[in-house]
């Protein structure tokens, strides 16, 4: 599971360089967010520009990357592909994350 | 003209669900199939596929998946057979979604599956036969 991260004083961005969260990654995704999001950055933006698939394994593990940053930090999620931006309106969690489409309104919003 | 068929089996891991779900995506795709229907497909194979590895199969050495597709006139058709334990009361399981609106420490982090499946599948129909489950559904072409 490949991350590659993007800090400024104000916001980490943590980039997915992987073409799936699936059911193989997740666990390996949601440790892995664990130790990048380890910065004192109060909002981390989840640039998902090139993940073309998740599935509920990895939505699962998005959502506890999220509660692992505790109480008072964000983690909004950028540059959802169609079949990943789906799967998030499907099951409504796109009303637990803020979600831009590009990486460059999230790091302006 | 492409075979518009295609069996696959295959061991019971998520790592050879991937690899399955690449098949029958690019079976697919060669049959004519588009993004949207792509995406349906490769989303409710997921969910029922990994379902099939973390639960009927979970403690099963030998666990082994068969699965067959075939194009209809306004979709494709899918059975997918595996050598595991029922599902639950013999039924398939009516997961309504979990609900998003409570604070971030109870936030749901599974039970999506079936409701994804219950969103996008149609004809969804489940046997257990010969001490092995058999699932049925048709996705819809768009």
């Amino acid at each position: 599971m490949k991350l590659s991260t993007h800090e400024t004083a104000e916001v980490c961005v943590v980039s997915v360089n992987e073409s799936r969260i699936d059911a193989v990654v997740a666990i390996q995704f949601k440790d892995r967010m664990r130790n990048v999001t380890d910065c004192s950055a109060p909002c981390i933006v989840l640039d998902l520009g090139q993940v073309d698939f998740i599935d509920s394994s990895g939505l699962g593990a998005i959502v506890a990357a999220m509660k692992q940053l505790g109480p008072n930090r964000r983690l909004d999620l950028a540059a959802l592909n169609p079949n990943v931006d789906k799967v998030f309106r499907l099951t409504r969690m796109d009303s637990v994350f803020r979600i831009y489409d590009t990486l460059e309104d999230a790091l302006a919003g | 003209m492409a075979q518009t068929s295609l069996s696959l089996h295959f061991p019971s891991t998520s790592s050879e669900v991937r690899r399955a779900l690449g098949k029958i995506c690019d079976h697919a795709e060669a049959n004519g199939s588009k993004g949207e229907t792509l995406g349906r497909l490769e989303i409710v194979l997921a969910e029922v596929l990994n379902n099939v590895v973390e639960h009927a199969l979970r403690n099963e050495e030998n666990g082994d998946i068969r699965l067959t597709t075939k194009r209809l006139a306004g979709g494709w058709r899918f059975d997918i057979y595996d050598n595991g334990v029922p599902m639950p009361g013999n039924i398939i399981p009516t997961t309504t979604l979990p609900t998003t609106n409570r604070p971030r420490r109870d936030l749901p982090e599974g039970g999506f599956g079936w409701a994804i499946v219950h969103m996008l599948a149609h004809d969804l129909s489940y046997r257990r036969k010969d001490g092995g489950n058999h699932l049925a559904f048709v996705i819809p072409e768009t």
